[in-house]
């Protein structure tokens, strides 16, 4: 009786109580579900495999609080990928205004000045005001925007930097973000200078990054924590994504039990008042 | 003695759970924490922004100013439209602000017009005329001339599309039904996160002290509900 109270009185609390735990238990004990490789995802490793010495990748670091869970082992995966590649240069910028935070966690997280020398093999720009008049400006010319970079340096001390002019130099640009601002890299470097445009997205935007992928705008989509995930698994660094995929799973099998225990509910009540 | 890291995880843990408190209702640590994430994020962002105009505008209108390059002094034109944006607040010289608001727009249109064009019409066109020679690209096309019919209201050239307006009608639904799924599959992924950061040490200490505090609360307004 006591049980049916609480039900009926705080069915809401005891859902949250029932997703907490379907999350907590596979982070304490993860159970190892396979997570398959998308299309959407392999475009992207592809791209980066595909990339020479001296090429330049743009990264978009457009990561804040509220979308960090998603993006950022997305972000993390992407960089240590590309910190990989012999020669292959770093360009990091982002126009959200948390973006220089999260971009040098991860820089730190993955010990790139230490791997990597800084100037030579990756630069950090920072945060541009702007939005899309700022990635305008940059893919017209980088050095007219920015005399320095996030720290401070002067652009013209930075040896990587005296190569690179304009969004022409750009072998690729990945932007991860969560609003409508990967379309400003699509207008600005895809449609003004051919620049190839993949995406980091969170999950709720993925829907429409799809219309691109299909029309083969962008060469690639990191779908939230499941294509994090997947990308872990593919440069074979299971981190935080492969961890959190096992609760995911758990969390959608307790929806769909939800969903038909509802439902199964509602037709019988409907009966039983017939 | 506690060292700063451990300190900073304390306070975030705590922080994160004070707003999760919400799940069981509003409370003022769930309005403390809301206010802090608030304050803080504004208070970052309006530093972030004072740095941008002193790199971007005001250090370039000085060594203007001091070498008498035009372009350089030219900087003060866009700091003064920054001014006139705040003349919002006054009924008088509301005009000033809309100069610097009609500036933003049209530039904002022309820098992004061409791009636009290219990408959402042009490519996507492009995309739809796609070879069919896959399952995919017909299931594509069927779906883009379907849902492109549900929008056209006249009468007779709804009857003569027959069926495929009801058809498009539900590539609608499953695409609103895709965008709902993936809203909850990121909400559960902002939690897994979250939960993530909570669970090292000695964060996860805090779970067991905040559902303590709710279980207290419960029986505290059950008692006092019974009591009145």
């Amino acid at each position: 009786m006591v049980a049916r109270e609480i039900l009926s009185r705080n069915y809401k609390q005891v859902i949250y109580l029932g997703l907490f735990l379907s999350l907590a238990i596979p982070l304490f004990n993860p159970i190892g579900l396979p997570v398959p490789v998308q299309k959407t995802t392999l475009g992207v490793y592809n791209k980066i495999e595909s990339l020479k010495s001296g090429d330049v990748a743009v990264i978009g670091s457009n990561i804040g609080a509220a979308i960090y869970a998603e993006v950022y082992p997305q972000y993390i995966a992407i960089l240590e990928h590309l910190l990989r590649k012999p020669g292959v240069k770093i360009l990091l910028v982002g126009h959200g205004t948390e973006a220089p935070i999260w971009a040098e966690r991860a820089l730190k997280e993955l010990n790139a000045y230490n791997r990597k020398s800084y100037g030579t093999d990756f630069v950090h720009l920072g945060y541009i005001a702007g939005e899309e008049a700022a990635i305008a400006s940059l893919c017209r010319d980088v050095h007219s925007l920015l005399k320095v970079d996030y720290s401070g340096k002067p652009l013209s001390d930075l040896p990587m930097m005296k190569d690179i002019g304009s969004a022409k130099d750009f072998a690729i640009v990945i932007d991860f973000t969560a609003s409508a601002d990967s379309q400003y890299w699509l207008n600005q470097a895809y449609a003004s200078y051919g620049t190839p445009v993949g995406f980091g997205l969170t999950a709720i935007k993925v829907p429409d990054a799809y219309a691109y992928y299909m029309a083969g705008q962008i060469f690639g989509i990191i779908e939230s924590l499941s294509g994090a995930a997947q990308y872990e698994n593919l440069i074979h660094k299971p981190g935080m994504a492969v961890t959190g995929m096992d609760a995911q799973s758990l969390a959608h099998l307790l929806y769909i039990a939800l969903i038909i225990m509802c439902n199964v509910i509602y037709v019988t009540q409907r009966r039983t008042k017939k | 003695m506690i060292d700063s890291a451990t300190l900073s995880i304390l306070i975030s843990t705590t922080l994160i759970l004070a707003i999760y408190t919400i799940l069981y209702r509003e409370n003022p640590a769930f309005r403390i924490g809301e206010h802090l994430m608030v304050g803080a994020t504004v208070g970052h962002a309006i530093v972030l922004a004072i740095f941008q105009i002193r790199d971007l505008a005001w250090r370039k209108f000085q060594s203007g100013f001091a070498t008498g390059n035009l372009s350089g002094i030219a900087y003060i034109i866009p700091m003064i439209l920054g001014v006139f944006l705040y003349f919002q607040f006054s009924s008088k010289l509301r005009y000033l602000a809309r100069i610097s608001i009609a500036l933003m727009l049209a530039v904002g249109l022309s820098l992004s017009i061409r791009g636009l064009i290219f990408v959402n019409v042009i490519g996507q066109i492009q995309g739809a005329l796609a070879p069919l020679t896959s399952i995919q690209n017909i299931v594509y096309m069927i779906g883009v001339v379907c849902a492109l019919l549900y929008f056209v209201y006249e009468q007779r050239a709804s009857k003569l599309a027959g069926p495929l307006p009801k058809i498009g009608r539900y590539v609608l639904m499953l695409t609103m039904g895709a965008y709902f799924a993936n809203t909850i599959m990121g909400r559960l992924s902002i939690v897994i996160g979250t939960l993530t950061s909570v669970f090292v040490a000695p964060a996860w200490y805090l779970i067991p002290v905040a559902f303590l505090i709710v279980i207290a609360d419960v029986f505290i307004r059950r008692k006092s509900s019974t009591a009145s």
